[in-house]
């Protein structure tokens, strides 16, 4: 879709000028900025962050005298695929490698927006087996296949 | 950073079960906080191959680098206390904490368990200096104002060249290097003059003849090193540290567990292969017992927190 | 000849039984550790180092130094399949290989870096045996002035990369110096932008950053998109590894451009294959007569890279054995495999250990081409990968970047870091921001704010001192000509849109 104006870059730069301000704001407000020959840990931050929020403001600036095209932004895809790899972070450490490597599987194979839990089943046990012979067994990580810590 | 609630429960539960009788009753971990490949990582190497022999169970090194040694002393300080969580470190274990503000107290958070091995300081030269003593040092820097190189900010080398500067009463700048082979390396290229380390980390370089050894840090010379004037005899007073490597567990551990501990490593120094690995690097055994470790770690990192107040160090 | 002798005598060395099957271990494990994502040639290395106790030191060398060059090899092999980096001196790789792989190219991608990586290998091995000791001396007299200048320069270069808005890609490189400056600053020991977390202390890692950005990103986008049929079924034969005539004419010079850059910034201590690679690419499009290609499977942007960071593989030991100064951790395990057993490197190396050191150069004469053996044949297996349908891949891929993130120190951290670099990616991907200038702005960054800030203590506060040195007066006047010429280019460019058919 053509819009009048380019809403994706006014977007963009908008973040961007945000996260700029926000990291020049952090970094004056907690490191020492000192001089150009005597630099602080804050001025490379700072003046990074007050580049930031410059070129945003040119994307925004930019965007608003220029035709746009809107993004397709997908929203179940990210959150499988995304949410997969949260699973696995929080399953790893306390429940061990089988049972991250299936709840992770499982969470990306939806995805696909079908449900096949037989095939999840097989795909994860498959991939399981292969990640504790390539990365236990094969590199020697000592990752447990199942644990309970909590 | 605090410990979620039953992590820390699970700490406590299962601390209470670490006696020295049991031990070791897995796997034990020695922690570097360096990268691999380094001076204290190759000792620890070298100790853990000979440990496992004594303890008949893996001994793993694990190197977790970062922020001056501070990120591996941080997750010590956050193991349990069983003694399966050990670290060796340099001296930089008391000079980091003097200017980084830390997620653990370095006086309560972690057991000095045994002093490895001890070594002078050594001052070594690069091209950029035209002495060849300490003495005649002194006279160089007090013409023309040096630069001092240091391992990173918050090292060892770091504050014992403040030591010297301010003890000493010379003016120098101090440039922060990404570890000891960068500082050595800027010495020979002339871009920094002055670095002041451990043996190991400047012998192999003096012994090539690639930087000049000026003297030590001290108030006699080193046993080992008799060739080198000392900054006690030059009149340089108040200078009386010794660059050292010691062992390390979490806090509160059992004394008798340390006192084992200690009584194993002992028995592993005393390997050929690691003997040898001292005798090269111009380091000598560590006979201290726990308790005088621990003193020692202690007072150190007040006198560097004393300095860094004087000198204005802080890490901002 | 004298050289003739040394070299005959390594070559006996490095093909005795012994060494040759630590050569070929070497080799062997170094492409399978390249080809799986986050766990890195580091990793390796140390895992493997208490082995080195219990090898005669020439075997050991040979063997860690195989796991070394050997990364580099199989690191492009993911990059190009899954456009996930198998290691970091691969992640430019991912920008021209993974687009080529689409178009049913993969086959030729592999092989062309396959060919590439032993171009410049050996480039490298030459310029390793015939000027060691020369570069090594001059190697030591380039201070942080002069790193600044030659970093400036990459980040400058970095910045016209993509072929996109400017203003996007100068916005990326400084969001890349910006994340690298998480962690504690190297000059005044402060902790920034950690928020009291000690795994930030060390700052954000790049494998984290280059899997989230690329593989996870990618992932995102390509679900329910990528179809069985989209990768012609013929991609997959051996007769479509074959490079056309065309690959092969724009091929060669990018290789000797690549291997001349990796030589140099292999041989500097303190820079590596991962700033060559980078360097290698931004020169090929700054070059290239037609820049519009990069970025969709131009095989300048894998050859020239791949050329580069091979070629800083071996110029890496330039430093390593003829000065005893190590240029990375790794180096520095090299060398202490050689101190464990009484060796003392340093400038006598050479004539002290003639065996050791002309075994070790042969021996990568013999690794490379036992890695050119080993992975010619493997290309056909891999690019099968392709044929697989997307549906059962994109698991497997998510599970091997979640394990290699977590695997690099058993830090569920790590994982979520991918994370974030993922959501970040996918982001950027919605906003047409280009990734590629932001992982440049990472690398280069603590390089040139650290140099800065060094070279201005040694300067005692005087900005001249940057003029007055010949060799960084240079970089920096060239800098200011590339910053020049691009504003004009695309001044230009924007006068010939308004003239000309509006684009869209």
């Amino acid at each position: 879709m053509v819009t009048k104006r380019d809403y994706r870059d006014m977007t963009a730069g908008a973040l961007l000028l945000l996260l700029g301000l926000a990291a020049a704001w952090y970094a004056s407000e907690n490191y020492r900025i000192g001089t150009i020959t005597r630099m602080g840990a804050g001025l490379v931050p700072l003046s990074l962050g007050v580049m930031l929020a410059g070129l945003g403001l040119m994307l925004m600036i930019g965007g608003w005298f220029r035709k746009g095209i809107l993004p397709e932004v997908r929203v179940l895809t990210p959150i499988c695929v995304f949410g997969s790899i949260a699973v696995f972070g929080l399953m790893i450490q306390p429940f061990g490698l089988l049972p991250a490597v299936m709840a992770s599987t499982t969470v990306a194979s939806l995805a696909e927006k079908e449900f096949r839990p037989l095939r999840i089943l097989v795909s994860g046990l498959l991939l399981s087996a292969a990640a504790w012979g390539i990365f236990v067994f094969g590199i020697g990580l000592s990752i447990p296949l199942i644990t309970w810590k909590l | 950073m605090k410990l979620p609630a039953t992590t820390a429960l699970a700490l406590i539960l299962s601390a209470g079960l670490a006696q020295a009788s049991d031990f070791p009753s897995g796997n034990v971990t020695i922690i570097v906080p360096y990268s691999p490949g380094g001076s204290t990582d190759l000792v620890s190497r070298q100790l853990a191959v000979d440990l496992q022999e004594i303890w008949g169970v893996s001994v793993i090194v694990e190197n977790r680098p970062g922020a001056g040694s501070m990120v591996g002393t941080t997750a010590l300080s956050q193991a349990a206390p069983d003694g399966h969580t050990l670290l060796v470190n340099t001296a930089a274990a008391s000079t980091a904490p003097a200017i980084q503000s830390l997620p653990f107290d370095a006086e309560t958070d972690v057991t000095p368990i045994k002093l490895i091995g001890q070594s002078a300081y050594v001052m070594v030269a690069g091209s950029g200096v035209e002495s060849d003593t300490m003495s005649e040092f002194l006279e160089e820097a007090a013409a023309s104002p040096k630069f001092f190189a240091t391992a990173g900010v918050g090292s060892s080398s770091h504050f014992a060249a403040e030591l010297f500067l301010q003890q000493a009463g010379v003016d120098g700048d101090i440039i922060h290097f990404s570890g000891g082979g960068d500082a050595n390396t800027n010495l020979m290229g002339g871009h920094a003059d002055i670095y002041v380390s451990n043996t190991a980390s400047v012998i192999p370089y003096v012994r090539n003849e690639q930087v000049k050894a000026l003297g030590v840090l001290g108030p006699d010379r080193d046993g080992l090193l008799p060739d080198l004037e000392s900054s006690g005899e030059l009149g340089i007073e108040g200078i009386n540290i010794n660059a050292w490597l010691g062992m390390f567990g979490p806090g509160g551990m059992d004394p008798d567990l340390v006192a084992r501990i200690d009584a194993d490593v002992s028995t592993a120094m005393q390997s050929e292969g690691f003997q040898a690995l001292l005798e090269n690097n111009f380091i000598v055994g560590g006979e201290s017992s726990p308790e005088e470790f621990a003193a020692q770690y202690i007072e150190e990192m007040q006198l560097w927190r004393d300095l860094a107040e004087q000198r204005g160090i802080e890490a901002d | 000849m004298d050289i003739f002798a040394n070299l005959a005598l390594g070559l006996g060395t490095a093909l005795s039984p012994y060494n040759l099957l630590y050569c070929f271990l070497g080799v062997f494990l170094g492409t399978i550790i390249g080809v799986i994502p986050g766990i890195g040639v580091l990793a390796a290395i140390s895992m493997l180092f208490p082995i080195t106790f219990h090898l005669e030191p020439t075997a050991a060398l040979i063997m860690l130094a195989g796991i070394w060059y050997g990364t580099t090899y199989g690191g492009s092999t993911a990059s190009i399949l899954l456009n996930i980096p198998g290691s970091p001196s691969s992640a430019v790789t991912c920008l021209d290989g993974y687009p080529m792989a689409r178009q049913g190219r993969g086959g030729v991608a592999l092989l062309m870096t396959t060919l590439a990586s032993f171009g410049g290998a050996s480039i490298g091995i030459v310029v390793l045996t015939s000027f060691s000791p020369m570069i090594a001396k001059y190697a030591i007299y380039i201070s942080s002035a002069e790193y600044f200048a030659l970093m400036l320069l990459g980040l400058v270069a970095a910045a016209t990369i993509t072929n996109g808005s400017a203003v996007k890609g100068l916005a990326m490189v400084v969001l890349g110096l910006l994340l690298a400056t998480v962690g504690m600053d190297s000059q005044s020991g402060a902790q920034r932008f950690t928020f009291g977390n000690i795994e930030l202390m060390d700052g954000l890692s790049i494998v984290a950053l280059a899997m989230g950005l690329f593989g996870v990103a990618e992932i995102v986008t390509s679900v329910r998109r990528i179809h069985p049929g989209d990768v012609d079924p013929k991609s997959a034969t051996w007769a479509a590894m074959k490079p056309t005539r065309d690959d092969i004419r724009r091929s060669w010079v990018p290789l000797f451009r690549g291997a001349g850059i990796g030589s140099f910034f292999g041989a500097m201590p303190g820079t590596g294959p991962s700033l060559s690679a980078f360097m290698a690419y931004a020169v090929e499009h700054r070059v290239s007569r037609t820049p519009e290609r990069f970025g969709k499977g131009a095989i300048e942007g894998v050859v020239g890279p791949e050329s580069a960071n091979n070629a800083a593989d071996q110029t890496a030991f330039i430093p390593t054995l003829s000065l005893g100064i190590p240029g990375s951790p790794t180096m520095a395990l090299m060398l202490g495999a050689l101190m464990i057993h009484g060796i003392n490197p340093g400038p006598n190396l050479i004539s002290e250990q003639p065996g050791l050191f002309w075994g070790l150069v042969m021996s990568f004469w013999i690794g490379n081409l036992l890695l050119l053996i080993l992975n010619i044949p493997l290309i056909g297996l891999w690019v099968r990968l392709l044929m697989v349908p997307y549906r059962m891949m994109y698991p497997a891929i998510l599970m091997f970047i979640c394990i290699g993130a977590y695997s690099v120190r058993y830090s569920p951290f790590d994982v979520f870091t991918v994370l974030g670099f993922g959501m970040l990616g996918y982001a950027m991907r919605v906003f047409s921001l280009p990734p590629a200038p932001l992982l440049l702005g990472f690398v280069l960054g603590p390089l040139v704010e650290t140099h800065f800030r060094r070279a201005m203590i040694m300067a005692r506060g005087d900005a001249m001192y940057f003029l007055e040195r010949p060799f960084t007066a240079t970089v920096l006047a060239l800098t200011v000509a590339v910053v020049v010429w691009s504003v004009w280019a695309g001044l230009r460019r924007r006068a010939r849109d308004k003239s000309g058919l509006l684009d869209q």
